[in-house]
């Protein structure tokens, strides 16, 4: 490997979060994890998974933060617990085609990054 | 598991194994844990040349779930369910063996999803999954209530117990709140209390090269609608990674057809719809109760923690539901 990636993380040194977050996650997965048996390998691969969970949870901030909240102004509110009272409210019962529409985008970009395998478009119809 | 771990097993097998004795009148051998979770044990032992199962529970019935197992297990195995044959018990709250403890006798077969669904050996119960599934729960639906009446708790409104779950939680997933919404909207009309399983699902059943050889798992049964198992039994966090839709291996229509067949209730594609959409919603609350109880520090673990991040699994299968019934309106 050549090229470097992109450094964002100043005035921090590199590796930055990410690439630490994914050095252990490769350490757990790929050195530990096949000497491991039982309990201990399967519990090693819930542990790289959450690192793998968390080192997309930071490529994607905060884009994901930024384009959630230009959705919740869609509906006139600034936080999640303000649109979850809204819905229970009925506030947004005559809104409903494009609140699930907002709400479905958001629910594929964190699918993206906890479990990007578990989409599966053939069941989107 | 460390030395200090492996003590106490073997000083509180030493222990069971006497307790065990002297209930059975038997000479106990080849006593082993299976599994243990926070407020159960599962252990595997042979009573005078027999194999037994004991599960025994930290809780009495009435709490921590209030169901009374043996006395439900007896009677379903008389009604025809393919349960295993109950050989003691006790649900006093306060023998020595566990508050609440069953021992049935030893049944062969398979539970790990991911073997039934792709192992060569159990191509023939794949085919007949689907029927066997029908089968179990027409015979579990089928149940007489009276005889178990103050056995199992009752669940008027499943939806106001998941709702309960969420807002105790506090963690605001807007997702849910619209599907709440679209459920009491849309309520099926209320059916006369039966025996519900409760978490019928693959992963509760042990299977043999020709079929299902037992219904496992009866902790969270209650009295309620039927159509609450199928509706759980079709959810996608139970299919494994399978292709079909019950279990990873059959259809919902075959599933219906079937049901209808054996218990001769209808049960139509919108009113499963309603309840897999309840299904899919109750594990999303518990995945993020889960994912709470972690954060709170009152049961920390890195298993825990990764559970807590399923929630937006449950969120995408409820969204697909709700399209589709959204669409469906316009």
């Amino acid at each position: 490997m050549t090229e470097r990636p992109p450094r964002t993380n100043w005035p921090h040194d590199v590796p930055d979060a990410r690439e630490l977050v994914e050095a252990v996650r490769d350490y757990l997965a790929d050195d530990l994890g096949p000497r491991a048996e039982g309990r201990d390998r399967f519990l090693l691969r819930v542990a790289a998974n959450a690192l793998s969970i968390a080192a997309r949870e930071l490529a994607a901030m905060p884009e994901d933060s930024d384009t959630h909240a230009e959705r919740l102004a869609m509906f006139d509110v600034a936080s999640e617990q303000k649109l979850s009272d809204l819905i229970r409210s009925g506030g947004l019962d005559d809104r409903r085609p494009e609140l699930a529409a907002a709400l479905w985008e958001t629910t594929l970009s964190k699918l993206a990054v906890a479990n990007p395998n578990y989409r599966d478009t053939s069941l989107e119809g | 598991m460390t030395d200090a771990d492996e003590t106490t097993v073997e000083n509180k097998a030493v222990k069971l194994a006497r307790l065990l004795g002297e209930e059975l009148d038997a000479t106990i051998e080849d006593l082993k844990r299976l599994t243990a979770g926070a407020s159960r044990e599962t252990w595997a032992f042979v009573a005078d040349g027999q194999r037994r199962i004991l599960q025994r529970s930290r809780f009495g019935p009435g709490l921590g779930g209030g169901v009374d197992e043996s006395t439900l297990l007896r009677h379903a195995h008389a009604g025809g369910v393919t349960v295993p044959e109950i050989v003691a018990s006790s649900a006093t709250g306060d023998h020595a063996i566990g508050a609440q403890f069953t021992i049935s006798a030893h049944i062969d077969g398979e539970s790990i999803a991911r073997k039934i669904l792709r192992d060569d050996k159990f191509a023939a119960a794949r085919e007949c999954f689907v029927a066997d599934c029908a089968r179990e729960l027409a015979a579990i639906h089928s149940l007489e209530v009276a005889p178990v009446a103050d056995a199992l708790p009752a669940i008027a409104d499943p939806v106001a117990a998941q709702r309960l779950t969420y807002e105790a939680v506090g963690d605001p997933h807007p997702v849910f709140d619209l599907a709440f919404r679209w459920l009491d909207e849309n309520r099926p009309e209320a059916a006369a209390p039966r025996v519900v399983h409760g978490d019928f699902r693959m992963g509760n059943f042990l299977i043999e090269p020709h079929g299902v050889s037992a219904v496992l798992d009866w902790e969270l049964a209650h009295l309620g609608d039927p159509v609450e198992d199928l509706g759980w039994l079709v959810a996608r966090a139970w299919r494994f990674g399978g292709p079909g839709e019950v279990g990873g291996i059959g259809s919902r229509r075959e599933l219906l057809d079937t049901y209808a067949a054996v218990t001769g209730r209808t049960v139509t594609a919108s009113e499963l719809r309603w309840w897999e959409m309840l299904a899919s919603l109750r594990w999303g609350v518990i995945t993020m109760f889960m994912g709470d109880e972690h954060r709170k520090g009152s049961n920390p673990s890195v298993e825990q923690a990764a559970i807590g991040r399923r929630v937006v699994e449950t969120e995408y299968d409820v969204m697909l539901l709700l399209r589709a019934e959204l669409e469906s309106v316009r």
